[in-house]
């Protein structure tokens, strides 16, 4: 699965699984977020790709909430 | 869709001519047809992630300080593998090399490039079975997609011959 920020290329060339992120300098993470607030915003993501990689798909399928 | 050659006609014939098309319905008239890419079979899911060993591997320039592989910071035309063992993603000792964006958010806290820390932590928890010792890393910036391929062919034999059923990959 892939985290990244340019969801609409990954969807273009066929990645299968996205989780959408804040920004392409830092695609794990959030400088505008206090350090913690940071760390939890990254552990969101790992779980998101947790959740990603635990579902089947068929075509390019982007995991942005958490709730799907 | 129509492909008008640029070389047949001038300029200002080229420009009415694909107004014409576009107007005429074929929204797609082009010169400059897009690359069509590789159809990508998704990989089957993971049945649990807890029980799963989950490698992590990364676009965004992520190297030991210092670069001893020497990595290009544009048009990469290898990738590195690094030891993440007893080793945490911390500024001074890892940076990135990436040419393609500012990287003083990813050297001050080389995580926002890999989500080790936390990739780290919900291993603890039991979230994630096992993370793989290593990372694979190259840089993602004006790289062809030759080369590119050949990364992905390559990590995916390594990664499978390390019986490694998921990977997580950053790209910037």
């Amino acid at each position: 699965m892939i985290l990244c920020n340019l969801v609409s290329i990954a969807q273009r060339v066929g990645a299968p699984r996205i989780v959408p992120t804040r920004g392409i300098p830092y695609p794990a993470g959030d400088p505008g977020l206090n350090p913690d607030a940071e760390r939890a915003w990254r552990r969101t993501l790992v779980e998101r790709a947790l959740r990603a990689l635990s579902t089947p798909v068929e075509e390019p399928t982007v995991f942005a909430e958490d709730s799907q | 869709m129509t492909v008008i050659s640029p070389s047949a006609h001038a300029a200002a014939q080229r420009a009415v001519a694909l107004v014409r098309d576009r107007l005429g319905g074929d929204s797609q008239a082009t010169e400059i047809p897009l690359p069509a890419f590789d159809q990508v079979t998704p990989a089957a899911p993971l049945e649990d992630p807890a029980a799963a060993l989950i490698a992590l591997v990364t676009e965004g320039g992520l190297v030991p300080a210092g670069n001893p592989d020497r990595l290009g910071s544009a048009r990469a035309t290898k990738w590195v593998r690094h030891s993440l063992e007893g080793r945490d993603l911390v500024e001074g000792e890892f940076e990135s090399v990436h040419g393609g964006f500012s990287t003083q958010w990813a050297n001050a806290e080389p995580n926002r490039i890999l989500p080790l820390d936390m990739a780290r932590e919900l291993e603890r928890e039991g979230a994630i079975g096992k993370l793989h010792s290593e990372y694979f890393g190259t840089t993602g910036n004006g790289t062809t997609v030759a080369d590119a391929r050949r990364f992905g062919v390559e990590w995916a034999a390594e990664l499978h011959g390390a019986h490694i059923q998921a990977a997580i990959l950053t790209a910037t």
